[in-house]
């Protein structure tokens, strides 16, 4: 195939995916994002969750608020590969999905707060840092957190901060090993199946396990991030924290 | 745009009997497994046992098992099928429709076939398929567009094709189609797009349709009380998994799916009738001979599209044909076979919505297990306590083996309007990320109690494969190909493929050697002894 060739169909792939989305006018209000909502749960929540947090299919929640338009219009009428489906939604519906996704995920909006004090609180009050790494400095226990202001929205950071047991993201998932010797190994699962587990525990040392080799493995229900209360972390720290995060993108 | 009829043109092409050992008669498959060299249905034979008669794999050397072959088909996607094995080659469809021949001695590809299909299918689950059929010289796919389509097993090519029913209403068809005498026996999927199931037998030569039962009757006719207003109309009920059938009895039995709305039972009050049932059918009409309703007014989408294992067992004194089905909703049955009465009712899995059936064979619902507005907290999730992976009986140790789901949900249902071609769910479920674990378990069918089982740490979509020897084959979520001693459930041998694993394993043998094969991510993995062991 000629270089040519390529070009013209990519440019025809290019014009129709622009054409298919260039109708789509995306309205954001809290109403057209209600709709949204319903027409997700129906037809898109049994892959990605009923909260767009992905379950078979991709966690959306991340991804919506970096593709454009035309993208995820694209992929919402097409599917992808052998995977996803195609829909035979209407372009209403198209775009009260994508109006949906939007309120999902990042980029985080945070108009209060005091980014410099966020910081601070970070990195030497509550000392997030031991266990979060932000652009090459910090702890490997918990998400890397270099971009987080890009990726997730100010209610998932909240949610993260008051309750982090209520999601626990994968590779990250608490779990305790009984060994041979009689030794607890707790720390995170990086995987696990019938006859292995690979574990960075809490001293973040990288721990391979042979089933055989162990006497249990015991799954953990509470997040290592601890919880933060508003007593042990105010609103107005909160806000401070939330605005530094925010600016990581 | 459907296909029209096309068997009959082509008919004159290949009516002349081919002197070819890849030509498959009605007596062969009634042979089943007879034949060491081929696996020539779904499930191996009619019974739906999945074991083999094969036993140079045995507990003492299955250590020994080593990789054959890899074919690499380069299609991303759910490998879920089961090949056909005659004689030293072996016929698989992948995901998206593709299809291959191999030499199943070096796992060199023979021909590729690719079906060519509509961009807007409407698909639940993704672009899979189970696998061939084949009768005489054709092999049989039914394809994602609900067409039955016949190729030429030397070559790939289609000689002939028939729509089973139209696409764009929410039909498609995913199951590896049933050849029972001159009849090709399939089902359809789309019911989570309200889609009205059916079971069709199709003529083998002019593929023209002898009978149609549909799954969900009419108002006026029997079972049609069982939908309120014109509810049936969408109601429904898939059959999307290839059944088993009993040659003396001259019965299919067949499996059918969750009614729509999945989760919203105000849409269409009653029991529902014919779905998340077992349907037997005399084969020559399509006649119902009787039903069994595993979960009466479904709200969970617990399909019942299971493969129904047939087995003879002596029961209280008695010899009994039976039907065996681990069921979705965590209860294994056994049923006579021959009137569909239930003799033995067990949960084998975690289930909050009932414990046992009271003397009519019903289930006795506990409160709290309905979905609603709020969200319910229910075992087991809507994926089932097992699902569609093939479990296997072995006829020596009488015990039925069946990878297990334990995982709960919280179960939502709402209102919402019926359009064609558009999911008909009518709420969804919530599972906590990572909550849940699989189980390979044995069963006892004479009394439904758990014998043993082995642990995974995600619930496993894979099917399981008995031989002989004693030893069982099965997959699990995290990529690992397993053989384990059928009496006790000891693990004797593992090989991590690098890939989840989706289908259930097959054995057949080649120039003598013993040969396992499992498809795993995008490959078929063929594994035996060393030679000369």
């Amino acid at each position: 195939m000629t270089r040519f060739s390529l070009a013209a169909i990519a440019s025809l792939i290019l014009f129709f995916a622009s054409a298919a989305s260039a109708q789509l006018a995306i309205d954001d209000s809290p109403a057209a994002v209600e709709a949204g909502l319903r027409v997700f749960r129906s037809h898109c929540s049994r892959c990605h969750d009923l909260n767009g947090q992905g379950y078979r299919g991709r966690d959306l929640s991340q991804l919506a608020g970096r593709k454009t338009t035309a993208q995820l219009a694209n992929v919402i009428s097409r599917g992808i590969g052998a995977e996803m489906p195609a829909t035979s939604l209407t372009p209403q519906q198209t775009s009260r999905v994508i109006a949906y996704l939007r309120s999902l995920g990042g980029p985080a909006i945070v108009e209060t707060g005091d980014a410099r004090r966020g910081e601070n609180l970070f990195w030497n009050q509550y000392r997030c840092g031991r266990c979060h790494m932000v652009a090459g400095r910090g702890g490997r226990l918990g998400p890397d957190l270099t971009h987080v202001g890009a990726a997730r929205s100010k209610s998932f950071l909240i949610r993260e901060v008051r309750s982090p047991s209520d999601y626990i993201s994968k590779g990250f998932e608490p779990v305790s090993v009984v060994t041979e010797s009689g030794e607890t190994v707790s720390g995170v699962r990086k995987n696990e199946d019938a006859f292995s587990l690979q574990m960075l525990d809490v001293s973040e040392n990288l721990r391979n396990f042979l089933r055989e080799e162990v006497r249990d493995v015991k799954r953990l229900d509470e997040s290592f991030m601890p919880v933060y209360t508003r007593n042990q972390l105010s609103d107005a720290d909160l806000d401070d924290l939330l605005r530094y995060l925010a600016a990581l993108r | 745009m459907k296909r029209t009829l096309r068997f009959g043109l082509v008919l004159a092409l290949i009516a002349a009997p081919i002197a070819t050992s890849q030509n498959i008669s009605s007596k062969d498959l009634l042979d089943g497994l007879k034949s060491t060299g081929r696996w020539l249905t779904y499930s191996g034979d009619y019974s739906g046992r999945r074991h083999s008669p094969l036993a140079q794999i045995t507990p003492e050397n299955v250590g020994s098992l080593r990789a054959e072959w890899i074919f690499q088909t380069g299609v991303p996607g759910k490998f879920e099928a089961t090949p056909i094995v005659i004689d030293g080659t072996l016929y698989i469809t992948g995901p998206d429709n593709h299809a291959w021949s191999l030499d199943a001695r070096t796992g060199r590809e023979i021909w590729h076939h690719r079906e060519n299909l509509p961009a807007n299918l409407n698909l639940c689950c993704g672009k899979v398929n189970r696998g061939f059929a084949v009768s005489g010289a054709k092999l049989y796919i039914a394809a994602l567009d609900s067409n039955l389509v016949a190729l030429d097993i030397k070559t790939g090519n289609v000689i002939g094709g028939i729509a089973i029913d139209d696409y764009r209403k929410g039909y498609t068809s995913t199951a590896a189609p049933l050849v029972v005498g001159n009849k090709i026996v399939v089902g359809t999927a789309g019911a989570d797009y309200g889609a009205r199931g059916f079971i069709d037998a199709l003529d083998v030569n002019s593929g023209k349709r002898v009978w149609r039962f549909w799954t969900v009757p009419r108002p006026g006719e029997p079972g049609g009380e069982t939908w309120a207003g014109n509810s049936w109309e969408h109601g429904g009920g898939s059959t999307w998994l290839t059944g088993t059938y009993d040659p003396e009895l001259n019965l299919i039995y067949w499996g059918t799916g969750n009614p729509a709305p999945n989760l919203n039972g105000n849409a269409r009050k009653g029991d529902n009738l014919y779905t998340s049932s077992l349907v037997a059918l005399d084969a020559d009409t399509g006649k119902l001979r009787w039903h069994y309703q595993f979960t009466p007014h479904d709200t969970h989408d617990w399909d019942a599209n299971h493969i129904p294992v047939l087995a003879d067992l002596t029961i209280d004194g008695r010899n009994r044909k039976v039907v065996m089905v681990a069921n979705r909703n965590g209860f294994f049955y056994t049923l006579d076979r021959t009137t569909g009465e239930v003799l033995v009712a067990k949960t084998y899995a975690g289930t909050t919505w009932a414990k046992e059936l009271d003397s009519r064979g019903r289930p006795i619902l506990l409160p709290d297990n309905e979905p609603s507005e709020q969200g319910t907290f229910i075992c087991p999730d809507m994926d089932g306590a097992t699902n569609w992976m093939s479990p296997a009986f072995n006829p020596d140790t009488g015990l039925m083996y069946v990878m297990a789901r334990e995982d709960c949900a919280t179960y939502y249902s709402w209102a919402e309007d019926f359009r064609e071609g558009q999911s008909y769910w009518g709420g969804n479920t919530t599972r906590k990320r990572g909550s849940g674990y699989g189980a390979l378990r044995a069963i006892d069918p004479l009394t439904g109690s758990v014998k043993w089982e082995f642990k995974f740490p995600t619930p496993s979509m894979a099917g399981v494969l008995s031989t002989a020897s004693g030893l069982l084959f099965t997959g699990d979520m995290e990529g690992n190909f397993m053989a384990f001693d059928a009496r006790t459930g000891k693990n004797l041998w593992h090989l991590q493929t690098g890939s989840s694993i989706y289908a259930a394993p097959s054995t057949f043998t080649v120039n003598g050697r013993q040969f396992v094969v499992i498809p795993s991510g995008t490959a078929l993995i063929a594994l035996a002894l060393p030679p000369g062991s």
